[in-house]
């Protein structure tokens, strides 16, 4: 329609500096952050006005204040960022032993389809086993102190990591790497400066899968058997009753969970510009 | 000194699950330095394959592909073979400048590398959109993108593999017009390879017409300035290439209206 036509005419405007010479659709909508913010508000309102009122029972869902109460004291006695120290520790080291294991294989099987054959078969294999079954074993293994852990986080985030970087590198565009041909660079040339860069939305893909999994799978094993950490906190303060404790752990969990994932969303933007929107394939915004 | 190609006996088969098929047949042809050839046939005639065996990206199973300069024989690297694709082939995550300059890079310094570039860069009127990535460009854009970072590296020999396949007819008349002027402009061997008649015509001095792996004829063109596809000068030579291909020789039009109407169909 032409009323529509030039309505969509007068909202394009020049966009930023590498959109130079185009225009892009000026619709803009309030900070995603803001929009974002509408329902957890009104959770906490109505969670707030229900307590007030009295609609639940303070055992089941205590009050914001009792909850902020506790997550004040927990800070304040250290017991709260010891735990989320710990935690973090664990992702730190569980995650980057699979990222240290899963990224080669990927590239490598990317590179080499054939040997795959040797491998397929296993990995899909530990695919198909949920981590936290093999957790019983691991601790006879591992014991219960930070081995398990790592395993556990290493086998719930190897396969997204692992996948991906292989599908990545495996998608790569064999025109661009004939380009390479063409212009005589050597197979390392090819691989750093046309495959890499290629594959690179996609690993990213995995890495932030893998980062939010490795969250999951800790979480979980912390709760069956541990001695610190977040999980622990939650399992600890389900043996005492006290579930203010419990939802400050929950909420923890999941602010930490959410800031992780903004910090690397905004990492692979800047290290994939081209395409750093599309690693953020869950569209939150 | 510019390079020109020898092919001497040149083959190229390919394996097939049920036989093989022979997509270049022993053809010999010499290509002079600084001439600018155009390779015409319909789809499957070989002449992509062609193109390919003299950039190197495949290897022919019989005969050589041979690089002079002053009629000596140099390597195929010394020789400096640059070749354009049919899609521009830009990598997405480098910016214009960056994939123009993209052969040069760890090849040259800083300097040289950014000065290299920005010629380029403005010899094809790209200067606007240095810092722009390639899904902005429209396809005319993209493919001058890919011819800057062929040229970049000044290579003696330039082959393209129908560049402007996928372009809508104004933007194919500008490249053809740009492409004529930039041979002129640089006195390099360009060879190009089409399915299109006219464009072959209009653009190649000498068309080559393949038809079946071999060379069914070699068409002088032996008009100096630019003329479009529609001049009748072109009738015959137009018919002349169908013939070759086809054996028929009902591709031209009859030509007795123009006559009558006093135009003169030999240049």
């Amino acid at each position: 329609m032409p009323g529509e036509d030039s309505a969509s005419i007068r909202n394009l405007r020049p966009c930023r500096k590498e959109h130079v010479g185009y225009a892009c659709d000026g619709r803009s909508s309030a900070h995603p952050l803001f929009s974002g913010m509408l329902f957890p508000v009104l959770a906490l309102l109505f969670w707030w006005i229900g307590s007030r009122l009295g609609l639940w029972n303070a055992f089941l869902l205590p009050s914001p204040e009792a909850v902020i109460g506790a997550a004040w004291k927990l800070t304040l006695n250290g017991q709260l960022p010891a735990g989320i120290l710990s935690s973090t520790l664990r992702i730190v080291a569980g995650f980057g032993a699979s990222c240290a294991l899963a990224l080669p294989l990927g590239v490598l099987l990317g590179l080499r389809p054939a040997w795959g054959r040797l491998f397929y078969p296993t990995l899909e294999f530990l695919r198909h086993v949920p981590p936290l079954a093999l957790l019983p074993l691991l601790i006879l293994w591992f014991g219960i102190g930070e081995g398990s852990k790592m395993v556990v986080i290493l086998l719930a985030t190897f396969f997204p990591v692992f996948l991906n970087t292989l599908d990545g590198v495996r998608r790569c565009d064999a025109g661009l790497i004939e380009v390479g041909r063409s212009l005589n660079l050597t197979g390392t040339q090819r691989f750093r400066r046309i495959i890499f860069p290629s594959a690179l939305p996609s690993i990213l893909t995995g890495l932030r899968l893998g980062l939010g999994y490795s969250w999951r799978a800790l979480i979980g094993a912390e709760l069956i058997a541990a001695s610190s950490g977040l999980g622990y906190m939650i399992h600890d303060a389900e043996s005492l009753s006290r579930s203010d404790v419990i939802v400050v752990g929950i909420l923890a969990l999941g602010l930490i969970g959410g800031m992780s994932d903004h910090l690397f969303f905004r990492l692979a933007r800047a290290a994939a510009p081209w395409k750093g929107a599309s690693v953020r394939r869950d569209g939150w915004d | 000194m510019t390079v020109g190609i020898r092919l001497r006996g040149v083959g190229r088969t390919y394996a097939l699950p049920n036989g093989s098929i022979r997509a270049v047949d022993g053809l010999s042809l010499t290509v002079d330095p600084g001439a600018f050839v155009t390779v015409v046939g319909r789809s499957g005639c070989g002449k992509t394959t062609l193109l390919r065996l003299v950039s190197g990206l495949e290897e022919p199973t019989e005969g050589a592909v041979e690089f002079l300069r002053d009629g000596r024989r140099v390597e195929r690297g010394d020789a400096g073979v640059g070749i354009v694709f049919q899609e521009p082939r830009l990598m997405p995550w480098l910016t214009v400048a960056q994939n123009v300059r993209f052969a040069l890079e760890g090849r040259s310094d800083r300097e040289q590398i950014e000065r290299k570039t920005s010629e380029t860069l403005r010899m094809l009127g790209l200067e606007r959109f240095r810092d722009a990535y390639p899904q902005h460009l429209s396809g005319g854009m993209a493919q001058r993108v890919a011819l800057g970072r062929t040229l970049v590296f000044d290579p003696e020999i330039v082959l393209m593999d129908e560049p402007f396949g996928a372009l809508d007819y104004f933007t194919r008349r500008k490249l053809r017009r740009d492409i004529r002027a930039l041979h002129a402009q640089t006195g390099k061997t360009f060879v190009l390879v089409t399915h299109d008649v006219d464009e072959a015509l209009t653009l190649g001095r000498t068309v080559i017409v393949l038809e079946a792996g071999r060379i069914a004829d070699i068409v002088p063109v032996p008009f100096e300035t630019a003329v479009e596809s529609d001049d009748p000068v072109f009738i015959p030579l137009r018919r002349r290439i169908l013939r070759a291909i086809t054996g028929e020789d009902s591709f031209a039009p009859d030509i007795s209206h123009y006559q009558e109407a006093g135009v003169n169909a030999s240049h």
